[in-house]
């Protein structure tokens, strides 16, 4: 596996991660979760 | 014998950012075209929730009354969601399995079109036709069915479903990556009317079995379902954000999903 996709399916599980971690923590957690996300995901998609 | 040599140039495309919303907006027009004219996608996505709505709401149950709320405004909000649910579905996960089953990805891939706009245009799609399914259900609701809501009301029903419109792609996206072409509708099929039903839209939640109620709460259309239903003033008056919470981590979830899949169709393609 190149280093590329490793780093993709490093970010993958870490927004999967985020999802899961969103049912769990208290909705004031949003606020921390959500610019993680798009953090996680920005970069991913920009690479397309 | 005499060869020829191409170079390839590994340049970034530029594009001003005028360009590319054209692309984007050309996409997404393109792809609401070509799925107003599938039939079957019109059909089953617009006329199933209103087929339901005149029958449950207008025709059988117009008088009667669910948590102090007349029948026809509360099956607004919950086949809203149903509506919203199956144009999303179907018109991402439907769509993008056919295309990778066809081949499609790998000619848009290789025009200069950016990726994304494939999918932005899937999503707009969905935001449309889910836009059309709510409208169509109000003008029943107020026509036929004596609803009466103020404009204000009826503008945060529509922004509440649209937005609910966005988790419901990403899981069309992920479905997407992973079913076939042709078992892609059976297995929207298999999930969204268990969903469906099991959430509460098609019987409303007070009158499901206790069980169904408990799994209720976990699945995501519940939580869109009780937003939508907040608005109009019936619902279990549940702190929203409990909500949205709920469906922002489902939509990570499901792009999480979808990209997964999106790397294993690159691999297989690009090695």
């Amino acid at each position: 596996m190149s280093a590329e996709a490793k780093k993709s399916y490093a970010s993958t599980l870490i927004l999967i991660g985020l999802g899961v971690l969103a049912f769990y923590v208290g909705a004031q957690w949003l606020m921390v979760l959500i610019p993680a996300a798009v953090l996680v995901w920005y970069p991913a998609w920009e690479r397309l | 014998m005499s060869t020829a040599s191409l170079a390839l140039s590994n340049t970034a495309i530029q594009r001003t950012p005028a360009h590319t919303l054209a692309i984007y907006a050309k996409e997404a027009k393109y792809e609401f075209l070509k799925n107003l004219r599938l039939r079957v996608y019109t059909a089953s996505v617009i006329s199933f929730p209103l087929m339901f709505y005149v029958l449950f709401g207008l025709v059988l149950n117009a008088k009667e009354r669910i948590a102090g709320m007349g029948v026809p405004t509360y099956l607004i909000a919950t086949y809203g969601t149903f509506g919203v649910m199956g144009a999303s579905l179907f018109g991402t996960a439907s769509g993008l399995a056919s295309d990778r089953g066809l081949g499609w990805l790998q000619v848009k891939r290789a025009s200069p079109m950016p990726p994304f706009a494939y999918f932005a245009a899937k999503v707009i799609l969905s935001l449309i036709f889910s836009t059309i399914v709510v409208s169509l259900l109000l003008v029943l609701g107020i026509g036929f069915g004596g609803v009466r809501m103020p404009v204000l009301d009826m503008a945060r029903l529509m922004g509440t479903l649209m937005a609910g419109s966005l988790p419901f792609s990403a899981m069309g996206l992920a479905i997407g990556y992973f079913a076939g072409p042709n078992s892609a509708p059976a297995a929207i099929n298999l999930i969204y009317l268990p969903l469906s039903f099991c959430s509460g839209l098609w019987v409303p939640y007070i009158f499901l079995p206790k069980l169904v109620q408990k799994i209720a709460l976990a699945l995501p259309p519940y939580h869109l379902s009780q937003l939508a239903l907040g608005v109009v003033g019936a619902g279990r008056h549940e702190p929203a954000i409990t909500h949205w919470e709920v469906l922002f981590g489902f939509t990570l979830i499901c792009l999480g999903v979808a990209r997964i899949g999106f790397q294993r169709d690159q691999g297989k393609l690009y090695g």
